[in-house]
């Protein structure tokens, strides 16, 4: 056998393997996503409450923004940790929002008395906030910093590990108390840094 | 001689390298043939889905605007959601899909299309939300290029690698291959095959002889 030819089979064996591996290293279910960075999609929608909210009305704060629905069962495993987050982040500049997905207004307020959960959530009706926002599926969470861009996008229930590291790394970020600390508490920065 | 026992391999490769080449070649591109295919039949029940989905913002723009209205929007709203694909499917199109999300994507395309946007903007607009996973068939410039060039170049190089190996197998079987003999495919080919009638006979009365 000549050198040459080993050296070529060598060769695309070797390609063959990385492509191999490089196909079989990689998660199938992760998607691009192409909003990561980008200024958050504004909307003004309606609330399950008959109230008008708008994304413009959050500026200044971390926002953990929920697509949700309550015929998603993998939502219903997210609930709990998005109870305990609005609890833990109570007294910090962080606001949570859900947008209701492909779902109407008394399945999902029959979804909230039943589980639990004090913050707002919009109706998206024709999902065009949604689309806007680039989602396949529920549940799919958005971390927006104070200047309402997109930093982080999560793709089904969200852990708890990974929201509150999200959520305290803006908060850090932007010169905000992290979650956990008393948000009066002596030698954190100030919260004077605010934008 | 040889020829016959090395005609099966030299298919073969042949073969591995079409194989390569077939393999590598965009699945997305099937995809969007059977999209056209299906553009024609579903034309009209598309349009009939989409019309369902009456949109605030379009009530005001449908009356008359820069935008096409009728059987030219609902025609240009299938050819784009044909090129676009259903985000919660996956292989199929948004015009073949019976998802929810892809009637709403679909009632989205309809109304930019009516506000005047053109199929080049709508479909920028998917891409700038989904990336450029949204389009059926990948584009043709930057990493996707590659998934339209790299079955060409397999098939070309796998023939070129056929045509090298079959020039250098008929090399060795007529003379040699002119710049004297090689170690290489020295002694083996040439002392089996170059006996002389005398020789064979020394051959064989030695083996017998032993």
């Amino acid at each position: 056998m000549k050198r040459w030819k080993v050296w070529l089979m060598l060769v695309l064996a070797a390609g063959f393997l990385g492509l191999l591996g490089f196909g079989l290293t990689r998660d199938a279910q992760v998607l691009p996503s192409a909003i990561i960075g980008q200024e958050a999609p504004s909307f003004d929608l309606e609330t399950l409450t008959g109230d008008s909210l708008s994304l413009a009305s959050l500026e200044g704060h971390v926002v953990i923004l929920n697509f949700w629905a309550s015929w998603c069962i993998p939502c219903r495993e997210e609930h709990p940790v998005l109870e305990m987050a609005a609890g833990h982040y109570k007294d910090h500049d962080v606001r949570m929002l859900g947008v209701v997905y492909q779902d109407n207004r008394a399945n999902a307020r029959q979804f909230l008395a039943r589980n639990g959960g004090t913050w707002p959530s919009v109706l998206d009706p024709n999902s065009q906030v949604a689309i806007a926002y680039g989602v396949y599926g529920v549940p799919e969470t958005f971390f927006l910093d104070p200047h309402g861009r997109i930093v982080k996008k999560h793709v089904g229930p969200v852990p708890w590990d990974y929201l509150t590291s999200t959520v305290d790394s803006l908060l850090v970020a932007s010169g905000k108390t992290p979650g956990g600390v008393e948000a009066a508490g002596a030698g954190s920065p100030a919260e004077s840094g605010s934008p | 001689m040889s020829a016959p026992i090395h005609a099966p391999r030299m298919a073969a490769l042949v073969a591995a390298g079409a194989l390569l080449a077939a393999a590598g070649t965009p699945l997305t591109a099937q995809a969007v043939d059977t999209a056209a295919a299906a553009r024609a039949d579903t034309a009209v029940t598309a349009s009939d889905a989409t019309a369902g989905f009456a949109t605030p913002r379009t009530a005001a723009d449908t009356g008359g605007g820069a935008g096409l209205s009728g059987a030219a929007l609902d025609a240009e709203t299938a050819q784009v959601a044909a090129q676009l694909r259903c985000p919660v499917c996956r292989g199929q199109s948004v015009l073949e899909s019976t998802a929810t999300l892809s009637k709403e994507i679909q009632a989205e395309i309809k109304q930019r299309l009516a506000s005047g946007q053109s199929p080049e903007a709508v479909k920028s607009y998917f891409v700038s939300r989904y990336g450029e996973w949204i389009l059926l068939k990948p584009p043709t410039h930057g990493f996707s290029l590659l998934v339209w060039v790299l079955p060409v170049a397999l098939l070309v190089g796998g023939l070129g690698v056929a045509w090298l190996w079959i020039r250098s197998r008929s090399g060795e079987a007529d003379t040699d291959t002119g710049g004297g003999p090689t170690p290489a495919d020295g002694p083996a080919g040439s002392a089996e095959a170059g006996l002389s009638d005398e020789e064979r006979g020394w051959l064989d009365r030695a083996i017998r002889n032993d």
